[in-house]
């Protein structure tokens, strides 16, 4: 774990992609998109069965691991309209009784059935944009943040350079003066290289561990723009 | 006589070559077979006028032929090619419409209007020139079985190019269909000359029947000459002589009516071309471009003033490899290594289309060993030593795919399906086990235990008999068929609307509105980027970038690479005997003066120091692939042992092991790390560390139907269904370890990028082989360019690396001025 000073306010960088407001005792991560697995299957696509429940279990850890006293996820919570039945609702359901934390979500793009989805369910939705102690929560990053902002939705990744001309992508939080972006905690979601400012503090999630790429920047962190629609 | 016959021996006044007359016997027997004569031989008229003749003898009655409907469905005609099928339905209909025989002829390919296939859909014309992807959507219908029920012969043309693909098995699984409906059907193949013509025949007729092969006599003549350079550098290194060899380039398309100018790479294409215009101003609007990511209409648009006669010369590259007939080139010329022997005849054999005339290439070496490369091809290709293209092994994506498509052509019963497969080449070994998979993988997702829930392509609909699970499948599915994959294309046009043609994503990310880029012959600038288009306006000015494809990187073949060693050879005994060798004498004495020309019979492996650590470089002469594999292999074995960064470089001469420490190895210890015992695990174990296995699994997860087709305005629904190869070789890695595709991704790369036969028969092949260990004062011929190489990795901009080795080039030779007397090297030799 890493700790960091952002916007007059502690915070502890999770490997498992969770960041832990320390001030607050608050977790928050984004982009879960639970049922994601199941709506490719039902469209004839096969993705086996595993990354709610991998999902969940990071996001628990995390709980565990930094004694936090209330989740707060950013959006993208679900990735399409979830039926009943499906796996990841079952899964989910089971986990949320389970664990002791109040779990708030603000709502992404992706979430226009999702207060309906969850009514039986001890989830609470807040508006697009949550402010708390001068920070604000939301799930898209605004082009200009009025005040230190919080935000998801980009799945960002940076490309590292290993030997011979190997070179890998792997998530990222970024940190810059106005605006700090969380990696998805999703297990079955996707990345997007992002394109950091000189003075971002950029750190890579890669197997587990947190890479501070501000303090030792190998050649090439900075990779392309992102170019496609986003998942 | 019969009408056929009289046409093409009065009326066109041809005489039947031998090969042909001997295909129209097997024809007439029933038989099957592949036919293989050079370029312009006649070969479509050996297969296709007997099925005219049979016609013919089985409706004599020439009166009743004006009243007759045209006969559905007799024949397929697949051809790699959609540009070439053109020319094809053309040449086939010659003798129908001068004869009036009541056949009709029409194509089905990717570009046919919707209202023509549906036509076609409820009837057949006599003859359907059609791809293997088309072949395969026919086969997608429920009433395929009907459609086809008339069909006598297939012929499958350039099948050489189509054999060792993805492509040729999704062809031979559509044959393996067609013979179980029409049990005497007859399959005939045309293919250029292979060095494994019997293996080609076999691979396309499977177990059917023996058949034939018929060669036509090879009297074509080839002549390969080469540009040579004003003076030699002793320090060659890749990628910057070419464009100074321009001016003699342009001289020789000067002489030449109409030239094909041939590079190994996209890139390259648009450096010439813009380089070829820049000098020669007035010839703007007779040179053109075409390469593979240029828009389908510009290219079309180049081939036909090409054919017209109208171009002074074309830049480009494979793209131009095939069939179409351009008369009027009379000039070829091949600018960097030729690769392969094969590959040099085809394109040399654009010229000189006509029987008997002579097939001319100028050979542009765009560095001195390439010199040496093409007095090689020249010895390979007199001797015809040809190389062999592999049929592939049973690629379960493309079976996959297969068995959904035939899922929905009516459905299939699993035992008799079963047998249908193994009938083909590709899928004679296929285990029950895998069969079995196979057949989970489309009903449920895996085997019992790792079902998953809610997901269903293809339905039991009892008695073992299996059909689509939905209409809304069935769609997704024809949008998916085929096994051609790109990169993530993102395509190029200009604000006003027209299309250029696509570049690589990972190109477009590097680019901020307003930097310049080279495309398409133009100089473009970004304006902004949308929903995988690239909006780009014509810019003004000279610094801007190319563009760099994925893949343009062949492999130095094994036959040349070994004609290759042979000219080593020869000149370390003295013999200089072509024109090109004696020109880069200085070259190979300086590399006999600080080092050894290696002999076939030996492996050397030089060493030096500098401010960069230990290099060492070894020369196997197999082809970068399979060096790539080989330095992974050794590094791996290397930092078993002890834990060390060992950084690779290849070319197609030998790799580069660079490392901070010097690992002190005696030949016994190079021979430890070269042993063929265990390859397999160690490889196996250096890929899971690479990304190699994750890159093999785009292609997989597309032609598997993982990753569904995109089109451009696509409904938010069909964007929630987007994912990465990357994401799904994570979640089936995670999740279904036991999943076949993943294997087939590592066996893929053991097969196809590592070239594992190759490399295995070269570990063996070392145990014969002196090994030659030599301690480098400093940098010889042969590691140069490798040293040059790895420099460039770690310089990302290129101008600077330029400069860096051409400095470095400079110093080298003139500390070597003049040649010394005395031998400064460690020479020590092990297995006598």
């Amino acid at each position: 774990m890493l700790d960091l000073e952002w916007a007059d306010q502690h915070w502890r960088l999770h490997p498992h992609r969770g960041l832990f407001w320390i001030d607050r005792q608050t977790l928050i991560v984004t982009d879960t998109h639970f049922g994601k697995a199941d709506h490719f299957r039902r469209a004839g696509v096969p993705v086996p069965v595993g990354a709610t429940q991998a999902t969940l279990d990071r996001i628990g850890t995390m709980l565990t691991d930094t004694g936090a006293t209330r989740l707060i996820v950013l959006g993208d919570f679900f990735h399409a309209s979830v039926t009943p039945d499906d796996h990841a609702l079952v899964t989910l359901e089971q986990w949320l009784r389970h664990i002791e934390v109040p779990v708030v979500v603000v709502p992404g793009n992706h979430d226009r059935h999702g207060a309906a989805i969850t009514r039986q369910l001890p989830v609470t939705w807040t508006d697009a944009a949550w402010h708390e102690d001068g920070i604000t929560l939301r799930h898209h990053p605004p082009d200009a943040p009025e005040g230190p902002t919080l935000a998801g939705h980009l799945h960002p990744a940076v490309r590292l350079a290993g030997q011979a001309r190997s070179s890998m992508r792997v998530p990222c939080f970024c940190f810059k003066p106005m605006l700090g972006l969380l990696p998805a905690v999703g297990a079955f979601t996707g990345m997007h290289p992002i394109r950091p400012a000189s003075r971002d503090r950029v750190i890579a999630v890669g197997d587990g561990e947190l890479i501070d790429l501000t303090t030792h920047r190998p050649v090439a962190t900075v990779a392309a723009a992102p170019t496609t629609p986003r998942p | 006589m019969n009408p056929v016959l009289d046409w093409f021996e009065n009326t066109r006044g041809w005489q039947p070559m031998p090969f042909q007359r001997e295909a129209w016997d097997a024809f007439a027997a029933g038989e099957s077979g592949l036919v293989n004569a050079p370029t312009g031989m006649g070969k479509t008229h050996a297969v296709w006028l007997p099925n005219l003749m049979r016609w013919c003898d089985e409706h004599p009655d020439r009166a009743g032929w004006t009243e007759m409907k045209p006969v559905a469905g007799t024949l397929l005609w697949i051809t790699p090619l959609r540009a070439l099928a053109n020319d094809t339905a053309a040449t086939l209909a010659e003798p129908v419409d001068e004869l009036g025989l009541p056949w009709s002829i029409e194509l089905r390919t990717g570009d046919t209007s919707s209202t023509v296939r549906k036509r076609q859909r409820t009837r057949l014309p006599s003859a359907l020139v059609t791809t293997p992807e088309s072949l395969s959507l026919l086969l997608s219908y429920s009433d395929a079985r009907r459609h086809f029920r008339a069909l006598r012969c297939v012929v499958v043309d350039e099948w050489h190019e189509l054999m060792s693909s993805k492509r040729g098995t999704q062809t031979e699984l559509c044959l393996a269909r067609l013979r179980q409906w029409n049990p005497s059907l007859q399959t005939w193949g045309l293919s250029a000359t292979l060095g494994n013509l019997e293996q080609a025949r076999d691979v396309l007729l499977g177990s059917s029947d023996p058949g034939r092969l018929i060669r036509g006599e090879d009297h074509k003549q080839i002549a390969i000459d080469t540009l040579e350079p004003d003076d030699v550098e002793r320090y060659p290194w890749a990628g910057h002589l070419g464009i100074k060899l321009l001016p003699k380039a342009i001289d020789a398309i000067e002489a030449g009516n109409s030239t094909l100018l041939f590079t190994n790479t996209r890139s390259q294409v648009e450096l010439w071309f813009e380089a070829l215009v820049k000098a020669r101003p007035d010839w703007l609007g007779q040179v053109a471009l075409h390469h593979g990511s240029l828009d389908r209409k510009l290219r079309k648009q180049v081939e036909d003033l090409l054919r017209a006669g109208k171009l002074k010369c074309v830049v480009c590259t494979s793209s131009l490899d095939l069939g179409v007939d351009f008369s009027p080139v009379d000039r070829v010329i091949q600018v960097g290594s030729p690769k392969g022997v094969a590959r040099l005849m085809q394109r040399a054999g654009r010229s000189g289309h006509q029987p008997g005339a002579v097939s001319r290439i100028i050979g542009v070496p765009t560095h001195s060993f390439e010199l040496i490369e093409f007095a090689a091809a020249r010895d390979a290709a007199e001797r015809r030593d040809i190389e062999s293209r592999p049929p592939l092994d049973r690629p379960l994506d493309v079976l996959v795919q297969h068995l959904v498509t035939v899922a929905m052509g009516g459905g299939f019963e699993a035992w008799a399906m079963l047998e249908e497969v193994r009938s083909t080449y590709a899928f004679a070994d296929l285990t029950d086990q895998e069969w079995q998979w196979c057949l989970d993988f489309i009903t449920r997702g895996g085997p019992a235990l790792t079902a998953y829930p809610q997901y269903a392509r293809v339905v039991e609909l009892g008695d073992r008999r299996y059909g689509v699970a939905s209409a809304r499948i069935a769609r997704t599915h024809r949008l998916g068929i085929g096994t051609i994959t790109s990169d993530s294309a993102i395509k190029v046009k200009f604000l006003s609307g027209r299309t250029l043609g696509t570049v690589e994503e990972n190109f477009v990310g590097y680019l901020k509105p307003g930097d310049r880029f080279v495309f398409a012959g133009h100089l473009l600038e970004l304006v902004r980027v949308r929903q995988m288009i690239a909006y780009v306006r014509k810019a003004k000015g000279r610094k801007a970038t190319v563009p760099r494809w994925q893949g343009g990187k062949s492999p130095l073949s094994t036959q040349l690479a070994d004609a290759v060693r042979q000219r080593f050879r020869l000149a370390r005994e003295g013999v200089l005997d072509a024109p090109e060798m004696r020109h880069v004498e200085p070259l190979l004495r300086r590399q006999a003066e600080h080092s050894v020309i290696p002999n076939p019979d030996e492996l050397l492996i030089e060493t030096t120091k500098t401010r960069e650590g230990w290099h060492h470089f070894l020369y196997p002469f197999l082809g970068r692939l399979v060096h790539e594999g080989l330095g992974a292999l050794i590094a791996h074995r290397l930092t078993r042992e002890q834990p060390r960064s060992i950084n690779i470089t290849v070319n197609d001469y030998g790799f580069e092991l660079l490392c901070a420490d010097p690992f002190d190895l005696a030949p016994d210890g190079w021979r430890n790390v070269l042993t063929s015992d265990a390859l397999l695990d160690d490889l196996l174990a250096c890929i899971d560390t690479t990304q190699l296995a994750r890159r093999q699994f785009r292609e997989i997860a597309r032609v598997a139907g993982l990753i569904l087709p995109t089109f451009p305005g696509e409904s938010r629904s069909s964007r929630q269904l987007q994912a990465s190869s990357d994401m799904f070789y994570d979640v089936l890695t995670d999740f279904d370890p036991g999943n076949m595709l993943l294997d087939q991704a590592r066996r893929e790369v053991l097969e196809r990028q590592l070239e594992v036969r190759r490399l295995r028969e070269a570990l063996d092949r070392l145990n014969d082989q002196t090994i030659v260990p030599v301690t480098l004062e400093r940098l010889s011929p042969l590691s140069f360019p490798l040293w040059a190489e790895h420099l460039r990795e770690q310089h990302v901009s290129s101008e600077k690396w330029g400069d860096r080795v051409r400095k470095m080039a400079m110093s080298l030779e003139t500390q070597s001025d003049p040649p010394r007397t005395t031998k400064r090297r460690k020479r020590s030799s092990a297995n006598a």
